[in-house]
C-alpha cells in the first residue's frame, strides 16, 4: 500500500499542525488574597498634600473623687488624642504588546491583559499590609511551628490590650499558607470543642478567607513575609481599626490623561494605553495611589513561626 | 606578512548561553529596604546567648506607615521611637562588625532584594529560593547579642524579665493541665521547667555582673505616703 493520507505525513507536507490553541483560558496559579476587608477604609481627601493625618480621639476616662467639700477642685487631665498618617504612593504595573501579538490573535488578547492588571490591585494592598506585621510592637513567637497555643497567646495579648472582638467586627488572623497548615495540624491534636468552621459553609468574605475559629476570622496569604534571616514567617492577629488604608480616586487625573487612552477607570484604578506607533507597540499601564498604616499599634500582635 | 594564529578559546555568545545571576522574582516578591527597632518588651531567651533583643523591622515600602515614594523611613522611625522603640542605625559605629546590617542581593530583573547581612540563598534550577536559615540564624543571634552588649538598645528591665517568666510559667502550667488527657506532654512540661530554671539562672548571672559593675551605688529611696489609711 502507498500514498495513505496520514497525520504524520500531512504534519510535514502541510495540512496538519502539531498543536492548536484551545479557546479555553486557564488561570495560572496565584494567591489572589485581598485583605482590604480586614482594614478600615479612610476616604481620601484631596486638600493639597500627599499625606492625610487621621486623628485618634482621646479615650474617655473615669472621674476622680473630690478630695474636699470646699477646696482643691481638680487638676487638668490630659486629653490623650493621637494621630496616624496615610501617605499615598503610586503603584503601577505595565504590559507592552506588539502589533504582531494583536493581529496574530489567540486566547490571550488585550482585554485579558487589562483584566490581569485590574486583578492585581488587591494583591498590591495585601503586600503593603503584610509588610507592616513585623513592625507591630507586640509579638508571639512560636517555639517551632504555629500551634493552637500560639494563636491563643495572641488572642490573650489582644484581650489584655483591650482590643474588642464582636460578631460584627471579629479579630482577624492573617497567616502564611505554611502557618495555616501547621495551625490545622495542631487543631487535629486538640481535644474538646474547638471547631474550625471552614469558609465553604460560611458567607464568602473574599479570596484568602479560610474560615472562622473561636470567633476569629482566619485568612491566609502568601504575601506574609519571612523575617529573622528568613527563619520565620510573619503573620498577625488584629482587631478592627488596627490598620487603615486609603486609595486616592484616579478620576482626578481626567484632565491629565486623554479620554481616548483610558482603558479602565475603576475609581481607584486607572489603566491607560500608551502607543508607540513607530515600533508597533502598545502599552497598558495600570496605576493606583494607596497608603496603608498602623492606626493603633496595641490592636495588633505579630505571630511568628518557623518556615 | 601575515602569520599563522591559533584560536583555542571561543567567546561565549550571550544570545545563546543563558547566564543566571541574582534572585529570581517571578515566584517570590523581593523584600524592600528596612531598618530595625527594638521595643522595651521585645526580648527573648536564647539557649546560647541568654536574653537578647527581638528585632522589629520597619520596611521602606512606599505608602506603608508613612513611607514616601522615595522610600524615606523618617516617619515610621519617629513613630516607633514615640512608641518607646530604640532605633538601630545601620551606620552606628558601635555596631562594629555588624555595621550596615542591611544588605542586598541583585535580582534577575535588575532590582534589589534586601536581606540581613548574614542571609545566604541557594537558587534551584526551578527558580525556587532556599534560604540557609540555620547558619545565618546563629550569626543573626550574635548580632542581637552585640546590639544589647554594646548598649545600642536599653538593657532589659527586671519587670520585663518577670513578664517573660510569668508567660513561660503559664505555658508550663497549661502543659501540666493538659497532660492529664495527653501524658506525652509531661516530657514537654519537664523541658519547659528546665528552660525556666535556665532563664532564672541567666538573669541572676546578668544581675550579678551588673551589680559588680555598679559598685556600691545606692538604690533610690521610695517616697513614703503620709497616711495611707486616712489620706
Amino acid at each position: 500500500m502507498a500514498n495513505e493520507i496520514t497525520f504524520t505525513g500531512l504534519s510535514s507536507a502541510g495540512g496538519r499542525v502539531a498543536s492548536v490553541l484551545s479557546a479555553l483560558l486557564f488561570e495560572k496559579i496565584h494567591d489572589p488574597t485581598d485583605l482590604r476587608a480586614v482594614m478600615t477604609e479612610v476616604p481620601w481627601g484631596m486638600a493639597g498634600s500627599d499625606t492625610m493625618s487621621v486623628t485618634l480621639d482621646g479615650a474617655p476616662g473615669a472621674f476622680a473623687a473630690a478630695t474636699s467639700e470646699t477646696v482643691g477642685g481638680a487638676s487638668n487631665s490630659a486629653y490623650g488624642s493621637g494621630k496616624f498618617d496615610l501617605q499615598i504612593a503610586r503603584y503601577l504595573r505595565k504590559y507592552q504588546m506588539s502589533d504582531l501579538f494583536g493581529v496574530s490573535g489567540g486566547p490571550i488578547d488585550a482585554a485579558a491583559i487589562v483584566q490581569t492588571l485590574a486583578d492585581g490591585v488587591g494583591i498590591t494592598v495585601t503586600d503593603v499590609l503584610t509588610s507592616l506585621f513585623n513592625s507591630l510592637s507586640s509579638a508571639v513567637t512560636a517555639s517551632t511551628v504555629l500551634t493552637v497555643d500560639d494563636v491563643y497567646s495572641a488572642m490573650y495579648t489582644l484581650n489584655l490590650a483591650g482590643a474588642a472582638s464582636s460578631a460584627e467586627a471579629p479579630y482577624s488572623l492573617v497567616i502564611h499558607p505554611k502557618q495555616m497548615n501547621d495551625f490545622r495540624t495542631s487543631l487535629r491534636a486538640e481535644t474538646g470543642a474547638l471547631e474550625f468552621v471552614s469558609a465553604g459553609i460560611l458567607e464568602a468574605k473574599g479570596p484568602g478567607y479560610q474560615g472562622n475559629w473561636q470567633g476569629i476570622d482566619v485568612w491566609q496569604s502568601d504575601s506574609c513575609p519571612t523575617v529573622d534571616t528568613a527563619a520565620h514567617y510573619s503573620g498577625a492577629m488584629f482587631a478592627k481599626d488596627a490598620f487603615a488604608y486609603t486609595m486616592a480616586p484616579v478620576r482626578a487625573l481626567q484632565g491629565h490623561v486623554p479620554a481616548a487612552n483610558i482603558l479602565i477607570d475603576a475609581g481607584e484604578l486607572l489603566i491607560e494605553a500608551d502607543r508607540d506607533a513607530t515600533n508597533g507597540l502598545t502599552s497598558a499601564v495600570a496605576s493606583c495611589f494607596l497608603a496603608v498604616s498602623e492606626a493603633q499599634d496595641s490592636l495588633g500582635v505579630e505571630l511568628k513561626s518557623d518556615v | 606578512m601575515s602569520q599563522t594564529i591559533h584560536l583555542t578559546q571561543p567567546k561565549r555568545d550571550v544570545q545563546t548561553v543563558e547566564t543566571r545571576s541574582g534572585l529570581p522574582v517571578h515566584k517570590q516578591r523581593p523584600q524592600a529596604r528596612f531598618v530595625y527597632v527594638v521595643f522595651p518588651k521585645s526580648w527573648e531567651y536564647h539557649d546560647d546567648h541568654g536574653f537578647i533583643p527581638v528585632m522589629r523591622r520597619l520596611v521602606a515600602k512606599p505608602g506603608a506607615n508613612g513611607v514616601d515614594n522615595r522610600g524615606n523611613l523618617n516617619r515610621p522611625i519617629a513613630s516607633a521611637i514615640q512608641k518607646g522603640g530604640a532605633y538601630i542605625d545601620p551606620k552606628d559605629t558601635r555596631l562594629g562588625p555588624f555595621m550596615d546590617y542591611v544588605q542586598y542581593y541583585d535580582t534577575e530583573n535588575g532590582g534589589r532584594w534586601y536581606v540581613d547581612f548574614c542571609s545566604k540563598a541557594t537558587v534551584l534550577a526551578s527558580g525556587e529560593i532556599i534560604w540557609n536559615t540555620r547558619e545565618s540564624g546563629d550569626e543573626f543571634a550574635r548580632f542581637r547579642k552585640h546590639v544589647a552588649d554594646a548598649g545600642i538598645v536599653p538593657a532589659m528591665l527586671p519587670e520585663v524579665f518577670e513578664w517573660i517568666i510569668i508567660r513561660e510559667e503559664q505555658k508550663a502550667q497549661q502543659l501540666m493541665h493538659r497532660s492529664d488527657s495527653s501524658p506525652h506532654l509531661l516530657a514537654k512540661y519537664d523541658k519547659q521547667c528546665e528552660r525556666i530554671d535556665r532563664m532564672r539562672k541567666t538573669w541572676e548571672d546578668m544581675k550579678g555582673t551588673k551589680a559588680k559593675a555598679a559598685g556600691k551605688a545606692s538604690s533610690p529611696r521610695r517616697k513614703k505616703a503620709d497616711n495611707i489609711i486616712e489620706g
